[in-house]
């Protein structure tokens, strides 16, 4: 029949009610008279429903239901001593390859406690700006002077009696 | 590895033991009780050629130094000594805590005061002015 690729080339635009009411009552038209061009159109509609089932189950339904049971039955075929074996090799392989730097945590616990026990002795942080401290005991009259001499890292402590 | 372990072991106890035994056998202490005075020519002894040099202003005033006493004291930690002082007075000297380089000391003189110091070895800490017929008591205390 004449016109049908006109026609067909515009189905998607008549399924989506774009065209201009002169072109829709043409497409109307040539429908009614071409059986082909009417096979045509219900295959593009069919092919439309397909199409929004497909879009719609694949954003509603991601299929985890389906999912699911797979997931557990492989973790299921694990038994628990093959999962305990499992952990026990991850942590033996640790250790003989990426853990060798622990071997020396003793050593770096030792070296630790020296550090502690030892650096007091270097540094003395007690010895620094401590000062003198000195308690009076009954005499009201007595007043104290303490004097020190950083040279000979000394102080004295005087003894001030007032009717002295 | 456990011989290294062992050994670190050692070495920890053996340093951990240290100050103990140091407190253990004592904390050795001179005490030098010295009359200073401006009068006469007292000697000075060497030992105090230095506390001379200390005696600056106000306590310049004195010319001479008569070494009247000396004690040593091995004194245990928290473990008091004494020493007596002309006047009838008594210096009790007290070691608190010590460590490899020092202690910290308590020292009294009863019905004047109370002190806390600290001193390294070797070092010294004065108590003066105590007057004394003649002139002023000098207390000497040093961490040998």
């Amino acid at each position: 029949m004449k016109g049908c690729v006109r026609i067909r080339r515009m189905v998607d635009a008549y399924l989506d009610g774009q065209l201009s009411r002169r072109r829709h009552r043409c497409v109307e038209d040539h429908l009614a008279a071409c059986s082909s061009c009417q096979r045509y159109l219900e295959s593009c509609q069919l092919l439309r429903e397909a199409l929004q089932r497909e879009a719609v189950a694949s954003t509603a339904d991601p299929q985890l239901d389906l999912l699911w049971p797979r997931i557990e039955a492989s973790i299921a075929t694990i038994g628990p001593g093959e999962r305990a074996r499992s952990l026990r090799e991850r942590v033996l392989s640790f250790w003989h390859t990426g853990g060798r730097s622990l071997r020396l945590l003793p050593i770096a616990a030792a070296a630790a406690a020296l550090l502690v026990i030892f650096l007091p002795h270097f540094r003395n942080p007690e010895w620094v700006g401590y000062e003198v401290v000195i308690e009076p005991m009954g005499r009201k009259d007595v007043t104290f002077v303490v004097s020190k001499f950083k040279e000979t890292n000394t102080s004295i402590i005087w003894i001030v009696e007032s009717n002295g | 590895m456990r011989r290294n372990a062992a050994l670190m072991a050692g070495l920890l106890m053996l340093i951990a033991a240290t100050p103990l035994a140091h407190a253990q056998e004592g904390v050795p202490i001179l005490v030098q009780v010295i009359l200073a005075s401006n009068t006469g020519r007292g000697f000075k002894p060497p030992a105090l050629s230095y506390t001379v040099k200390l005696l600056r202003s106000p306590y310049d005033k004195y010319s001479s130094f008569h070494l009247l006493k000396e004690e040593r004291l091995v004194l245990p930690l928290q473990r008091e000594g004494s020493v007596t002082l002309p006047g009838n007075r008594v210096l009790v000297v007290t070691p608190l805590r010590a460590t490899g380089k020092g202690a910290e000391i308590e020292a009294s003189i009863q019905g004047y005061m109370r002190s806390k110091f600290l001193l390294r070895r070797g070092g010294t800490q004065f108590i003066g002015g105590l007057s004394e017929p003649g002139g002023d008591l000098l207390i000497a205390i040093t961490h040998e």
